[in-house]
């Protein structure tokens, strides 16, 4: 018990230097706000304007892509909050920065993931609720506490899967010294699997992002679930049940953490000065 | 212009240095574009045509204009804010070339690069996936090409007047990848302009914007006919002249406010 609240008293005091920091940037933070809030409408924006002509994509009409847009959005919004640093693991190992955590008597995988809280992450969080906002009154979405639930368990779901994916990628620089340069990529892949229907895409794609690497559960599968959307992919197992994304998420989170422990202990050289 | 042809050389041979970032560049634009396709596809499931476009100009369009994405590539807003954030512009100011000239042969050389290690690889696997097509005649090719560089043009002067910012402001921020997304949105690149309200394409005809990708993209599928694609080319000249006295008279400002630190 005293152990946890060591670490909570570690993480909190981490956080909380890093967000007043980044409000010395004031201008800055400003900017990126406002990009980030005109990228994020401009994909609801593309969507509606199909969506007016055609009504369904995939048996999705636009409150319910709306949904889907919105959750993906939040979840992204809090990855970046808490878990960007995964993405510059590159940098770190070049400069042989992980020495620092690996002198501390506590967990580095721990240290490391509670290093950075990056206020620009709200920014996203913001246009995310507002569309979540829009979907609920266009669907009649009842605001009950198990619903409130739902939505608050594929968030956090969401923000694992995001997390571990970048975790897993980034992790890469320990063997081959260079991950940044996937990171683009991995945020596509992760924005256009959680804010587009899956089932738009062919076989192989679904089977791909749902057992592979599954980003599907990021929000698709428990949308669809949640919204009771007919679900046109043939699985042996309904992945569309609300308990398989906070497993998902759990699963994903502990091998990328299994892959970050054994790369920092087996394959770290502790470069750079 | 010795000098100024081996800027474009050194750019080009910079670029060619980075092979693996640029298989991953490909990766991503390829993820972009796949995504684009089967949401157009889904999109036309039960309509024969969207706007006065089929399915095979559409998926035509939008392929192209992720490939024209990947060639419109400007650096000019990083390198001037960097220039004057670390005191490195009082250096261009003392070579014996014009600083804008200087940037504008370095972003050549990006899109050279760009357009071998990226639009080639991109184009390769448009034609091998989604079987796109060709344009409409020969003579909308031609213009095609015409009218992409003076896209390329449009896009290069906002990218190097929203640079001038730097100069008041001193740190550009994320001004360059705001202006990248509005850019995006309203020229058409996202979605055609023909999907937008019809207010606000009345609008945007009187802004540059749509005439860097609808301009060239219409005219390869054929939405828009030659003797129109001519009209909005000539607009094209008429933006690209305007935005370059803009740049003219805003430089020209810019030095006076040249605050040296660093360096």
């Amino acid at each position: 018990m005293k152990k946890i609240r060591h670490y909570l008293t570690v993480g909190y005091w981490q956080l909380k230097l890093d967000a007043l920091s980044s409000f010395q940037y004031f201008s800055f933070t400003i900017v990126w706000f406002f990009m980030i809030g005109i990228a994020m409408f401009s994909t609801f924006f593309v969507l509606k304007a199909i969506l007016d002509r055609v009504g369904r994509i995939n048996g999705w009409d636009f409150p319910q892509i709306s949904f889907l847009i919105g959750l993906s959005f939040i979840s992204h919004g809090f990855e970046d909050m808490f878990f960007l640093q995964n993405r510059y693991i590159e940098h770190r190992v070049l400069e042989g920065q992980f020495d620092q955590y690996l002198i501390r008597p506590l967990n580095v995988f721990f240290l490391f993931n509670t290093s950075n809280f990056n206020l620009v992450g709200f920014y996203d969080i913001f246009p995310g609720v507002i569309i979540l906002i829009y979907a609920c009154g266009q669907l009649q979405f009842p605001i009950t506490a198990f619903h409130l639930f739902a939505m608050l368990v594929i968030t956090v779901s969401g923000t694992f899967i995001r997390a571990a994916q970048l975790i897993l990628t980034g992790s890469l620089a320990f063997w081959t010294k260079k991950s940044r340069v996937l990171e683009d990529t991995n945020l596509t892949l992760m924005d256009r699997t959680s804010s587009y229907p899956l089932t738009m895409y062919p076989k192989w794609f679904q089977l791909l992002f749902t057992f592979l690497l599954p980003l599907g559960f990021i929000t698709f599968y428990p949308v669809r679930g949640l919204l009771h959307i007919a679900a046109d992919t043939a699985f042996p197992v309904a992945p569309d049940l609300l308990l398989w994304a906070p497993l998902v998420a759990l699963a994903y989170y502990l091998v990328a953490r299994a892959v970050f422990n054994y790369g920092l202990n087996h394959k770290y050289e502790s470069a750079g000065s | 212009m010795e000098a100024y042809r081996y800027l474009i050389k050194m750019k080009i041979l910079v670029g060619f240095t980075y092979r693996f970032e640029v298989v991953m560049v490909i990766l991503t634009r390829l993820v972009v574009m796949v995504a684009s396709v089967y949401l157009w596809n889904s999109a036309y499931a039960n309509v024969s045509e969207l706007e006065g476009l089929t399915k095979s100009q559409m998926i035509t369009y939008a392929v192209l204009a992720i490939i024209l994405s990947s060639l419109f590539q400007t650096d000019v807003e990083n390198a001037i804010g960097s220039g004057i954030r670390r005191g490195t512009i009082a250096v261009q100011f003392l070579r014996p070339m014009d600083v804008l000239s200087l940037h504008f042969c370095e972003d050549l050389g990006l899109m050279c690069t760009s357009l071998l290690l990226r639009c080639v690889p991109l184009l390769l696997c448009g034609l091998l996936l989604f079987h796109l097509s060709a344009p409409v005649s020969v003579s909308a090719l031609l213009l095609f090409f015409i009218s992409v560089t003076f896209s390329y043009l449009i896009i290069w002067l906002l990218s190097a007047i929203t640079s001038m910012v730097t100069f008041w402001a001193m740190f550009l921020g994320q001004l360059g990848a705001v202006r990248i997304v509005v850019v995006n949105i309203l020229s058409g690149m996202l979605i055609p302009v023909w999907f937008f309200p019809q207010v606000l394409q009345d609008i945007l005809r009187f802004l540059p914007f749509q005439y860097t990708y609808q301009t060239p993209l219409g005219i390869y599928i054929g939405r828009i006919g030659l003797t129109d694609g001519l009209f909005q080319m000539g607009v094209q000249c008429f933006w690209i002249v305007f935005l370059f006295f803009v740049l003219k008279l805003v430089w020209k400002r810019a030095q006076r406010h040249l605050m040296v630190q660093g360096g």
